[in-house]
């Protein structure tokens, strides 16, 4: 499931030499798998299941969830998820996107990925009223407070 | 062909082995197996061999959050279908390569017998396997190339003048490493992983991941390290000019950073020519 990102996957062995790293990334890439927290695999489930969608599936005219969309949902939330935050709700959008909903602790936080780098961002805290929505980019910085408020 | 920018560290004789550059794309879902028969009819002369191989993961660069070990990479349409394949093209002397699958075009200069034509002549060699692909998308209706990510990698084979075993001795060879090994404790090797967020105007664009490892050469089966650098981002548009933008940025990325880790003995064995 994880792979370090060298030219190496690219091409083989096409420099001619062997390389002794390659052991310590299949370590690696073991060890990491027998870490994984819990949200990975539910999520993944639950995305691929998404994935099955026929076009249409809204009764409308709904597209079918893209690769590339769900794949980059997973990775934005590889990179925010905290040990502590729960996990969140995925569901399809009618525009051929994945949804990430979060309402818990006076936080409502969704995330619709469209695309990679495409989508939208939207969070509210209920105790403050402070509301933000913003174009989902490469950077994932805003996506800071409300995972730490969820996480807490 | 583009020119060799100013002031670019250079060499004689870099150690570098393989250059790939990688442009990825929107998944193009309809490009399915029979169609690659009619890629290859164009791509035949250039490459007379081709081979199927399982397909690279996608990978999407992003910023602003605590850097994490690594990227998860999921092929999902391998559990939502039939695999999908990455095809390679090959020249005849396999030092040119050009691999195509459903989200990436790839093409990699592999040193054989040859020597280093330059990033350039690299750049040109994609830039035509990229208008005979598009030309085929066209031409079959299988949808346009929308670019998300960028990708340069150079994988230098480094040894030492004289044959001396580099494994143990890095800081010949990288400018920073102190040595560290000392009474009754000899260091025998080291894998070492270092990422460098490259930044436009104060804003994170891109990543450099540089890896060294300690390798062996299979030809001559001489101690050698691996000492691989690859810039990875998102363009700043989807477009082609946008997507080789930031591979020549990556380009000029990686040979300064490659001229600033090693040291001037080894720039020296290299030829180095701009100082």
């Amino acid at each position: 499931m994880f792979r370090d990102g060298a030219a190496r996957a690219i091409t083989g062995d096409a420099g001619g030499s062997v390389d002794f790293g390659s052991g310590l990334s299949n370590f690696r890439r073991s060890h990491s798998a027998a870490i994984q927290p819990k949200w990975q695999a539910s999520v993944l489930m639950k995305v691929t299941e998404l994935l099955s969608l026929r076009p249409g599936w809204d009764s409308y005219s709904a597209p079918v969830l893209k690769h590339d969309a769900a794949m980059f949902a997973m990775i934005v939330l590889q990179n925010v998820m905290k040990p502590g935050t729960p996990e969140p709700s995925v569901v399809p959008s009618s525009t051929g996107g994945v949804q990430l909903e979060w309402h818990v602790k006076d936080i409502d936080l969704e995330i619709h990925v469209l695309a990679p780098y495409q989508g939208e961002i939207w969070w509210c805290d209920r105790a403050t009223g402070h509301e933000s929505s913003v174009q989902l980019s490469k950077d994932l910085s805003v996506l800071s407070e409300p995972i730490n408020k969820m996480s807490a | 062909m583009t020119s060799r920018p100013p002031r670019l560290p250079s060499f004689d004789r870099p150690p570098v082995t393989e250059v790939v550059l990688s442009l990825q794309f929107g998944m193009l879902g309809a490009m399915t197996s029979p169609y690659i028969g009619y890629l290859w009819a164009r791509f035949r002369d250039r490459y007379p061999k081709v081979t199927e191989q399982l397909p690279v993961d996608a990978f999407f660069e992003t910023f602003g959050t605590p850097p994490i070990a690594q990227q998860p990479t999921i092929r999902f349409e391998q559990l939502t279908g039939p695999p999908t394949i990455r095809y390679w093209f090959e020249s005849a002397d396999e030092t040119s390569l050009c691999q195509v699958q459903q989200d990436r075009l790839i093409h990699n200069w592999r040193k054989r017998d040859s020597e280093y034509p330059r990033y350039e002549a690299v750049r040109a060699e994609l830039v035509k396997d990229l208008e005979t692909f598009e030309e085929f998308l066209q031409s079959e209706k299988l949808g346009a190339l929308n670019f998300n990510q960028s990708e340069i990698s150079y994988i230098n084979t480094i040894d030492l003048p004289g044959g001396d075993d580099p494994h143990g001795a890095i800081e010949q060879v990288i400018s920073t490493w102190s040595r560290l090994d000392g009474v009754d404790r000899d260091l025998e090797d080291v894998v070492f992983r270092a990422r460098f967020l490259m930044s436009k105007d104060g804003v994170p664009n891109a990543r450099l991941h540089v890896n060294l490892t300690p390798a062996i050469r299979t030809t001559t089966m001489a101690h050698v390290v691996q000492l691989e650098m690859t810039y990875r981002g998102k363009p700043e548009a989807e477009d082609r000019a946008s997507a080789l933008k930031l591979l020549d940025e990556g380009r000029a990325a990686i040979v300064v950073a490659f001229a600033d880790m090693t040291t001037p003995e080894m720039h020296d064995h290299w030829g180095r020519t701009d100082v």
